[in-house]
């Protein structure tokens, strides 16, 4: 290393030392504002042509939105949400009786119009399916 | 002494909640989406091949009638610690989503199968609540006498779980010209809304069977015993439970004073029955180690015997006596 090198660097040091944002931080740290300032000197590298702040930003960037992506798909695809909208998609609810004699009887639903529980005739009774089998003969 | 008949004179109250505190947990509500399509009813009267669920209307309104989306609901129960939950095979019956609530919590479910015959239907959880209890199909007791008390756990509509309590009336194999696939108990419960598949137990809290149809007109309630529950649970398949063609036909004769007797009246050439030298004329007396009088008895025997099985007969052939084994093959 010659002497006019060692001379250029400490210049060079000397310059970055006064450049540097460590001098007094701690001393500000207390500053009303200091968190706002923070962010501000952060947001703005002091040399724009490193890359490294575009960088720190685009991970941050990227973070946040991978996080806010994950939230949004698991929502989405969330059990309750999709049982929540088929419920909504039918238009009539049938509470199921299973009767040998369907068109004799009728099962209800209920409704609350105006603070009132209503009972209504929806004809959602299943009839029972018999298979096989008469009275006297059987195949087995 | 006269007057109204107290209820504990019938029932220890304790032990009726004492039942209601262990079966706490146990009843969920079931519910399906499926297209409601219409059933085109034949000149009898009588519906075609079609799907339990499905509504009726006569064939000059075919057409009329749009498929409509409905929202089913019935009452099912756990039967397992890993999430089968059983139901009414209407409930869950060629829907399109099934899932089904806890507490007003829904979860996620699916088909493990149905067994139309039996109105029966057994879901698989796919997401579980925390807690919950189980109803243990092999504790079941065997079929109740008549005058015996039970009580159904059930959620009718949106209510809550709700007990009735009803007394065993009758054994049936067969309504009108129509025959059950085994013995159905019948039993004085009016069955509601929702209350579909609901369980029901005896005074102890011992499983007894679950409701498969009313008869509304005696306000009865049909129940599948416990013991064809499980067997049904334990055979089921995604395409249903698998039942066993022997190949012969038996008819009841009356002829008999004070008795019954089942006689072959045809044998399949083509079916296990000849092949275990079943012969038209023959005279059933036991099946499955049980006495044969009628066409119940022989079918809960059959019922019991799955595709690859044996069911042991007793026949008489004029006044000689032997046992045979028919191998039931699978029903098509």
């Amino acid at each position: 290393m010659t002497k006019q090198n060692s001379d250029s660097i400490e210049s060079l040091l000397k310059l970055k030392k006064t450049a540097a944002p460590s001098d007094g931080f701690w001393s500000e740290c207390f500053d009303p504002g200091f968190s706002r300032k923070m962010m501000v000197a952060l947001s703005r590298p002091r040399r724009p042509s490193r890359a490294w702040s575009v960088l720190g930003w685009g991970f941050s960037i990227l973070f946040s939105g991978v996080v806010v992506v994950t939230f949004v798909v698991a929502w989405m695809f969330s059990p309750q949400r999709a049982i929540a909208s088929w419920e909504k998609s039918v238009k009539g609810r049938e509470y199921v009786v299973d009767s040998l004699h369907s068109s004799q009887l009728t099962s209800y639903k209920i409704e609350t119009v105006q603070d009132a529980l209503l009972g209504e005739p929806t004809g959602g009774t299943t009839a029972y399916r018999f298979t096989s089998g008469t009275s006297g003969e059987g195949q087995f | 002494m006269s007057g109204p008949v107290q209820a504990d004179t019938l029932f220890d109250e304790g032990r009726l909640q004492g039942l209601l505190q262990t079966q706490k947990g146990v009843l969920v509500r079931v519910k399906s989406i499926a297209e409601d399509k219409p059933i085109v009813l034949e000149e009898t009267g009588r519906p075609q091949n079609v799907s339990l669920g499905a509504k009726e209307v006569s064939a000059k309104d075919e057409g009329k009638k749009e498929p409509k989306t409905f929202l089913r609901l019935g009452t099912g129960f756990f039967v397992s610690s890993d999430g089968l939950i059983l139901t009414n095979a209407s409930v869950v019956d060629q829907a399109k989503r099934v899932w089904y609530e806890v507490d007003g919590i829904a979860y996620l479910a699916e088909v493990k199968g149905v067994d139309v015959p039996t109105n029966l239907a057994l879901l698989q959880a796919k997401t579980m609540p925390k807690k919950f209890s189980t109803v243990n199909l092999t504790d079941s007791v065997t079929l109740p006498q008549a005058g015996s008390f039970l009580v159904r756990l059930s959620l009718p509509m949106d209510f809550p779980s709700t007990p009735t309590v009803g007394m065993v009336q009758g054994a049936d194999t067969q309504f009108g010209m129509k025959a059950f696939p085994t013995r159905y108990l019948r039993v004085q419960l009016n069955t509601g809304p929702g209350e579909a598949g609901a369980p029901v137990f005896d005074l102890w809290g011992k499983f007894v069977g679950v409701t498969v149809a009313v008869l509304p007109e005696l306000q009865a309630t049909y129940v599948l015993p416990g013991r064809a529950v499980d067997w049904v649970c334990s055979n089921m398949t995604p395409k249903g439970r698998q039942y066993g063609y022997f190949g012969f036909n038996v008819e009841e004769d009356h002829s008999v004073e004070d008795s019954t007797r089942l006689i072959v009246k045809t044998v399949d050439p083509k079916g296990p029955a000849i092949a275990a030298n079943i012969k038209e004329g023959d005279i059933i007396e036991m099946a499955g180690g049980k006495e044969a009088a009628t066409l119940g008895d022989l079918r809960d025997a059959a019922f019991y015997t799955k595709p690859g099985q044996y069911l042991d007969l007793k026949i008489k052939r004029g006044n000689e006596e032997m046992n045979v084994s028919v191998q039931a093959i699978e029903k098509k």
